[in-house]
């Protein structure tokens, strides 16, 4: 089957900070300082000249303005050669997504040979802006040239204008946040509160073992963090290490007190962190003995109407990378799905595996099934490490490298559903 | 054996579920010679012991009733026929009433429920309603120069209020599920996807008696506004209660002049169930539904009705091989009324249209 023309992209490092619950340890942290926490010991790590690098592509969804441009800041920053060039990318979820695969078309093109990717999220340190007719009426006043001009501006002012906006979790175009999206998904495609929990309870328990038993020691750093450095910061602190099922069963719906299945429980926590990634062109690994952790095979992104089901762009991506790469479910070892919610995660299942929706949606044919379980989030998944929205790509994809080479398996896949009714999919291979 | 319309399904925990689908039309109304196989299931219904409940739903997708067929009531030609099968109706209703006594029966609506359709509904046990938009419930009738004769201007003054009972039979106006929360005209309101489910629940636990329909008439909890406790205590006493009738009719009569007989006979129906009781109401029902059935005014309303109906599906060439074609850009030239007109019209139909520029000085922009 057709590959992607030009250059392979090799994965050859990555490295995460630990995900933490937004408010807690990272707290006074912006996502500028995660980034440049995460990027500056990763070079470090994987012992790569920085003169090598020639292009960090980063980003960060809830986007500050002080910093517009998050991967030339995190470049400086992380103390790299002022050289490199940077530009930042957004895709909401599958923003460090986008990174790598920015990068990898790049370096197929032979526009770069090496590249650091990746994202990063400060969810404790949201812009606050004023309303609409206060922004404006600042603007008007710095044009003003007397005193009286200047006031003159703010005359229009109600008090309620005053009130300060914080960004909201809600499209923009339908004014319904993700979770209000996730539970009607759930109730469309009739996922039931139990099998949410249950894969809740599965996410954790997985996590809490990969934490355990060493699977996380080489994909995640210890942060001392600043401004003090007195606290370390060694692992996620969303994973409950004693998640009992029962536990799940007792917590409220949130997002629709009535009728809702969705939980705190069964969905993702806002939470801070960075990951980052380090590319380069095949050739190049090889001319500087390094060695790959595995290969960007391919890669395809989907889009569907927001107002229907926003999270199920992963239906239509994860069909559309497999036809590009020619391959079937079954010849995938390892599935990294993002779970922003257990009722996403089981509503893109329940599509992958129907042949009613393959009908109605992609045109007919066979629909391209289900995974087996076991192969799904093996060291569990975003509602267990967390979501950092800019970062979860970048951790999805180097979480699936390390699976492979710990296990000796040869393929993955990693899946991601994004704000705007997005949704992206690559396919990783190890030689 | 022609195609039944009505269903019934045992699918456990002793909840019978009986859905409506007319065979063959797009949506259901309601019309005379169903009253029998209704009966028969609902008699089948009473005496099965597996069924301690029922829902009651319909079986088109987007649609519960949409009223009497109006092509029915048209082809009647005597008062006395109409106001007997008004009658008929009341019967049908008050059985169904009867058996949610004992067996409660919950309607599961989403769509339209208008007319008989919401008559149904009023008959039952307890209503739930889809927060969908397509979603809406009121008692148009006087639009077409009738009054709800099953019932309706019996039952529901009796479930939301005199006032606010008089606004939609008077108006013909139907109002969204929210809305029919807020006026205790359903009981609870649900999204679409689950709303079976949570029908057959409540339908459980009505049986159980873990479940009691909370019906304080007018939910004072959630119509904190001032002019509605000012007219229910107007209600709470006859005198008060003639004053409310008596502005309602003059209200009336500014409106109609007099031309529209419709509205005060609804109104003289809902007062004589009010002080006479039940009984005497839907005998007053349905003689003024007789009566107007066959008058002049109504006839023509339903005339009216009919043409506007056709007009939408109209495409203005006799031959009917000419199909409309599917249009999703337009292009206009001139912007004066009907340029603008055409403009605002073809947005709301999101087809893109180029804005007419204006041209001479009469000329305005396009909205
Ligand atoms: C769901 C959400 C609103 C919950 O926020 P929250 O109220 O801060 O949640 P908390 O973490 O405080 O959890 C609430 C309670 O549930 C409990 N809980 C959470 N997970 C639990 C588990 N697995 N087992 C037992 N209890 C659990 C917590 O302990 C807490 O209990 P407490 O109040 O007694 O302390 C928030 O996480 C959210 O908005 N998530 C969605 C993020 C999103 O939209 N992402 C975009 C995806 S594309």
């Amino acid at each position: 089957m057709a590959t992607r023309p030009g250059r392979r992209a090799a994965i050859v490092a990555g490295l995460r900070t630990p995900f933490v619950k937004s408010g807690t340890s990272f707290r006074g942290l912006t996502a500028l300082d995660l980034g440049r926490i995460a990027v500056s010991e990763l070079v470090q790590r994987c012992e790569l000249p920085p003169k090598e690098i020639e292009q960090i592509v980063f980003g960060v969804v809830i986007p500050i303005v002080q910093w517009p441009n998050i991967a030339r800041e995190v470049g400086l920053a992380a103390g790299l050669p002022k050289t490199i060039e940077a530009h930042s990318v957004a895709r909401a979820c599958a923003t460090s997504l986008q990174a790598l695969t920015t990068a990898a078309d790049a370096i197929a093109l032979g526009e770069v040979d090496v590249a650091i990717v990746g994202g990063a999220e400060a969810m404790s340190d949201v812009p606050i802006t004023y309303s609409r007719p206060v922004a404006q009426a600042v603007v008007a006043a710095a044009k003003g040239k007397t005193l009286v001009e200047k006031l003159k501006a703010f005359r229009e002012i109600s008090p309620r204008d005053l009130l300060p906006v914080p960004p909201a979790i809600a499209e923009y175009s339908t004014g319904m946040s993700m979770g209000e999206s996730a539970e009607k998904m759930a109730k469309e495609n009739g996922i039931s509160r139990e099998a949410q929990d249950a894969w809740a309870h599965r996410s954790h328990t997985r996590a809490a073992r990969a934490w355990e038993d060493g699977t996380f020691r080489k994909e995640v750093m210890r942060v001392l963090v600043p401004p003090r450095f007195e606290e370390v910061v060694v692992e996620d602190n969303v994973v409950r290490k004693d998640s009992r099922l029962e536990a799940y069963a007792n917590l409220k719906p949130v997002f629709d007190k009535k009728y809702g299945s969705v939980t705190a429980g069964n969905s993702s926590p806002l939470t801070d962190g960075s990951a980052a990634l380090v590319v380069m062109a095949e050739e190049k690994a090889r001319a500087l003995g390094m060695k790959p952790l595995g290969f960007l095979k391919e890669y395809a992104y989907a889009a569907v109407d927001p107002a229907w089901q926003l999270l199920q762009a992963p239906a239509f991506a994860v069909p559309k990378v497999l036809r590009r790469a020619g391959m079937r479910v079954p010849d995938i070892d390892v599935f990294e799905i993002h779970e922003a919610f257990a009722a996403q995660v089981l509503s893109n299942l329940q599509a992958w595996g129907s042949k009613k929706f393959a009908e109605e949606h992609l045109g007919g044919g066979e629909p391209i099934g289900e995974p087996p379980e076991e192969k799904i989030n093996p060291s569990g998944g975003s509602v267990a490490l967390g979501h950092p929205f800019g970062a979860t790509g970048a951790r999805l994809v180097h979480q699936a490298l390390r699976q492979m080479s710990a296990r000796g398996l040869g393929t993955a896949l990693v899946s991601i559903c994004a704000a705007g009714g997005l949704g992206g999919a690559c396919i990783l291979t190890r030689e | 054996m022609a195609a039944k319309t009505f269903r019934l399904e045992t699918p456990g925990e002793g909840v019978g579920v009986v859905s409506m689908d007319v065979p063959g039309e797009p949506v259901n109304t309601l019309r005379a010679d169903f009253a029998g196989e209704l009966e028969e299931l609902l008699r089948r219904a009473a005496e099965d012991p597996a069924i301690t409940s029922l829902v009651l739903t319909s079986g088109k997708a987007d649609g519960f009733i949409a009223g009497a067929d109006v092509q029915m009531l048209q082809r009647i030609t005597t008062r006395e026929e109409a106001t007997e099968l008004a009658r008929g109706g009341q019967q049908a209703m008050s059985r169904l009433e009867e058996l949610g006594k004992r067996k409660p029966i919950v309607a599961a609506i989403h769509g339209a429920a208008l007319g008989g359709g919401l008559e149904v509904a009023l008959a039952c046990t307890y209503r739930i309603a889809t927060d969908d938009r397509r979603t809406q419930l009121g008692q148009p009738e006087v639009q077409l120069g009738l009054i709800p004769g099953a019932g309706g201007t019996q039952r529901l003054p009796r479930l939301i209020g005199i006032a606010e009972a008089l606004d939609l039979i008077l108006t013909g106006k139907s109002v969204r599920a929210s809305k029919a929360r807020r006026l205790g005209l359903v009981d609870e309101v649900v999204p679409r996807p689950i709303l079976l489910q949570v029908a057959r629940r409540r339908a459980a636990e009505l049986a159980s008696g873990a479940l009691r329909p909370d019906r304080s008439r007018v939910h004072l909890r959630q119509i904190a506004d001032r002019e509605v406790l000012q007219a229910v205590a107007l209600e709470e006493n006859p005198i008060g209660r003639r004053i409310l009738f008596q502005q309602a009719r003059k209200a009336l009569l500014k409106k109609t002049r007099g031309h529209y007989p419709a509205p005060e006979k609804a109104l003289e129906a809902v007062r004589i169930g009010i002080e006479d009781g039940i009984e005497a109401g839907l005998r007053a029902e349905a003689e003024r539904f007789g009566e107007l059935v066959v008058s002049d005014v109504s006839r023509n309303l339903v005339q009216i009705f009919f043409a506007t109906t056709a007009l939408k599906k109209d495409t203005g060439v006799d031959d009917p091989s000419v199909k409309p074609a599917r249009v999703s850009k337009v292009g206009m030239v001139g912007a004066g009324l009907m340029g603008a007109g055409i403009a605002a019209e073809s947005a709301r139909r999101s087809w893109r249209s180029s804005p007419p520029r204006p041209t001479g000085r009469d000329s305005r922009p396009a909205t």
